[in-house]
């Protein structure tokens, strides 16, 4: 078979297996799917939308448009690095198709480029959808008319997701290769995602405390210059966008004609995009083959010999599912990086909301109800270890039924063990808030909420999940990924941060004062405490049934 | 048809031989059985063979193709059946085997003849329509089987067969074994099931610990050892 056409077959493969429901998946379950996927996407559109209005139509009328161009291309590439690798790395060096693959007179390349495309065409989907109508919008906005500027966006934007994919792969090589040495290969990958997140997330914050630095009143045309120049130091850093950036705003550089110059910009962009995946290729075949061995690699070595540890069911339930939800890089990384991104978003918007005057519009106590929305919203989606808990089990559901267990001491060894998690993450994330910005009776209420809320919550979530696991996958990933039932209670989770959240925009839009905006908090968070814990009683009351009548 | 030489692989830094020094000859028109106790290095040796893990110490050649060198022409000589099968659980069984039939180039009319005789052997025509996910473990078996012939390999490669079928397919797999032997082609296969092995196979090895225990000729093993059946032999070596 010809590589083009092998190419083919392999990339169709992979993208049918990904976007086809499982067989079994209800109509209904099909919808909520679509709708959660689509509602993410309009949320995170009207926030760049937003952004794209109001700064980037102030740095245009400054005249400083290219650079915020180059400041969206470069936020797209930001945030597909970060959320790309995590895609990346599963499906290049993780994937259980590694040895099927090999089984077939299919080049080891052919493969690894198949792969590549998968993801890479995957996020600039993404990427696309988010960046086309932000750069469109700031078209408009900043008055563009030169048809130049709509073509070369149009052509180019496909590839933006090129270079960033290209340097997390290279940056995930090494990262694989020391992961390989280790006995417990799963965290590894963790470690280096956390690293990643917070270094990402570090330049983000000094960028908003850089424009806290200049603009104490909010963005004015006087201190747009300054902005811009920060702007500026960033497109030297990625000069490939730099480069899109002046072809697209008819901007001649090197001593050349318009035209000529916009050539050589595009060949910068579109060759630095190649010669990245020209390294990636050779990186890549070199630990593509080495990763088919350590995902094969049989733990013989020899240990010390281990004695017998006696402990309740309920402690021996909990020690098991911590070992499944380290069994393989990717379900470690899903089960456990939601906790550490609670974390880093509490202390990221803690800065941004409550240090920086320039995002403090409406003063201190909108500041502080906006990270607490923030962190309420996020805790929901941190519970992907309790709300697949049942599902990650599989065909080991069996195993379960067949201990001499009740259900109801099954599950609360598994909310047990997802709360060990929970709630001090719920802890250091009300410390966090609270230390930019101390009161105590304040620390104290919002500690208490979020404890309270983190624990009815993942005993929520363990309840929601037996009473339609996911049980029937190949792949422990397929437990997680495209579960519908988890993402319906993640929304409804993430309910009452969202009512929080617009209640804090319209506290700044109409004025609100600070008593009322706390009863309304307080009244939000621990109402909707009152309405968990109750559903977890009727819910924990019926979970023999729930429990019994699973079937696989 | 299938040699292996001098084959080494070590894990955890060189610190466990998995497979070490393995050597061993496969004829044409033979069926090969291949023993060996739980982390024998069995499946690590087939993994070498058909391309899943690299051969770093010594070389293996498929019907004359190298497996590191010619990866591509050993590959196509062979169909393997994994102890683990299909992973594309969204396709349908006709999806997938199309998708193999795509990779090895199969015209639809070999396509169509291959399956309808094994789709009627395993009773997996009602199925072959639906999607994998619904399958039970040894529909998959099945269907991987089915996939693995779907190109009429010189070499076919199993890794733990029997595990999962039922009595019927069990005895249907044995007797597609014979008929590729008959046809002059080789099967290769590792198993627990010693009695299946005694029954239908020309020639075993059992390996323990990665080196090669015993070769031979089933019946000449046996003679030679007092006509003990192939469960004494293999306690007596390796038990």
């Amino acid at each position: 078979m010809k590589n083009k056409s092998a190419l083919l077959t392999v990339l169709k493969a992979m993208f049918v297996n990904k976007l086809r429901f499982g067989g079994e998946t209800s109509t209904r379950k099909k919808r909520v799917a679509l709708v959660s996927a689509a509602l993410i996407v309009v949320a995170v559109l009207a926030v760049v939308m937003t952004v794209v209005y109001f700064i980037g139509g102030a740095l245009a009328a400054a005249g400083n448009a290219a650079n915020f161009y180059i400041m969206l291309l470069v936020s797209a590439a930001g945030f597909v690095l970060i959320f790309g690798i995590v895609s990346l790395v599963s499906t290049l060096f993780l994937s259980r198709d590694t040895d099927f693959y090999s089984t077939l007179p299919i080049k080891p390349s052919v493969v690894f480029l198949a792969k590549l495309l998968y993801v890479y065409i995957s996020e600039a989907v993404i990427a696309v959808l988010i960046l086309f109508p932000a750069t469109i919008e700031f078209g408009i906005v900043a008055h563009i008319t030169d048809w130049y500027y709509y073509a070369i966006t149009l052509l180019s934007l496909a590839v933006v997701p090129a270079l960033p994919l290209a340097a997390a792969a290279i940056l995930a090589v090494p990262v694989m290769f020391i992961a390989g040495k280790f006995r417990n290969r799963s965290i590894v990958p963790l470690i280096f995602y956390s690293v990643l997140f917070f270094g990402f997330f570090s330049l983000y914050f000094y960028f908003v405390l850089s424009l806290d630095a200049l603009a104490s009143t909010g963005i004015t045309p006087e201190n747009a210059q300054s902005i811009a120049d920060i702007l500026k130091i960033i497109g030297y850093v990625m000069y490939p966008y730099t480069a899109l950036s002046s072809a697209a705003f008819g901007i001649p550089m090197y001593g050349l004609s318009l035209g000529a110059s916009a050539a050589v910009n595009l060949a910068i962009f579109a060759g630095s995009s190649a010669a990245l995946v020209g390294v990636l290729m050779m990186l890549g075949k070199f630990m593509y083959s080495r990763s088919a061995k350590a995902n094969n690699q049989t733990d013989n070595s020899k240990v010390k010999n281990g004695s017998f540890k006696t402990s309740g069911a309920v402690k021996a339930l909990v020690v098991r599912e911590y070992k499944a939800a380290l069994r393989s890089t990717q379900v470690t990384v899903q089960c456990f990086i939601g906790y550490i991104l609670v974390i880093l978003f509490s202390v990221i918007f803690g800065f941004m909301y409550l240090r920086s005057s320039a995002f403090s519009f409406g003063g201190g106590d909108f500041g502080f109800a906006m990270v607490v929305s923030i962190t309420m919203l996020m805790m929901p989606a941190s519970s992907v270890a309790a709300m697949t808990t049942f599902s990650r089990e599989g065909v080991a559901c069996n195993t379960l039924k067949i201990l001499p267990v009740t259900s109801k001491r099954i599950i609360s060894a598994k909310a047990v063990a997802w709360s060990v998690f929970s709630i001090p993450t719920a802890v250091i994330a009300a410390v966090v808030i609270n230390a930019f910005d101390f009161e105590a009776w304040r620390f104290f209420l919002v500690l208490l909420g979020f404890v309270l809320f983190a624990a009815v919550f993942t005993v929520f979530s363990v309840l929601w999940d037996v009473t339609s696991p996911k049980l029937k996958w190949t792949d422990p990933m397929q437990a997680i990924k495209h579960n519908a039932h988890q993402l319906a209670g993640m929304f409804i989770g993430m309910s009452s941060g969202l009512v929080l959240l617009i209640v804090s925009v319209l506290s700044m839009v109409f004025g609100m004062s600070a008593v009322a905006l706390t009863a309304i908090f307080i009244g939000v968070i621990f109402g909707s405490i009152a309405i968990f814990a109750v559903v977890d009683i009727l819910l924990y009351r019926k979970s023999d049934k729930y429990f019994n009548r699973i079937e696989i | 048809m299938l040699e292996i030489n001098h084959v080494s692989m070590s894990y955890a830094n060189g610190k466990v031989k998995a497979v070490d020094d393995l050597s061993l000859s496969l004829r044409e028109g033979e069926i090969f059985g291949f023993l060996g106790a739980n982390g024998a290095g069995k499946t690590t040796t087939i993994k070498m063979l058909t391309g899943i893990l690299p051969i770093n110490c010594g070389s293996i050649s498929v019907c004359g193709h190298d497996i590191s060198k010619d990866a591509i022409a050993a590959k196509r000589s062979f169909g393997y059946v994994p102890d683990s099968p299909v992973i594309y659980d969204k396709f349908t069984g006709r999806e997938y085997i199309d998708f193999l039939g795509d990779i090895y180039g199969v015209p639809m009319s070999a396509r169509e003849e291959v399956c309808a005789d094994l789709l009627k052997k395993f009773s997996l025509s009602d199925a072959f329509d639906k999607r994998i996910s619904g399958y039970s473990h040894g529909m998959k078996q099945k269907l991987a089987i089915i996939g693995a012939l779907v190109h009429s390999p010189s070499l076919w490669v199993l890794d733990e067969p029997m595990m999962g079928l039922d009595p019927p397919s069990a005895f249907a797999l044995k007797e597609l074994m014979k008929k590729h032997r008959d046809a002059g082609k080789t099967v290769f296969f590792s198993t627990h099931v010693l009695d299946v092995a005694e029954k239908i196979c020309d020639r075993v090895a059992i390996i323990g610990g990665g080196k090669l225990l015993l070769l031979g000729d089933v019946d000449e093993i046996k003679a030679k050892k007092g006509d003990e059946s192939l469960e004494e032999l293999f306690m007596s070596v390796a038990g």
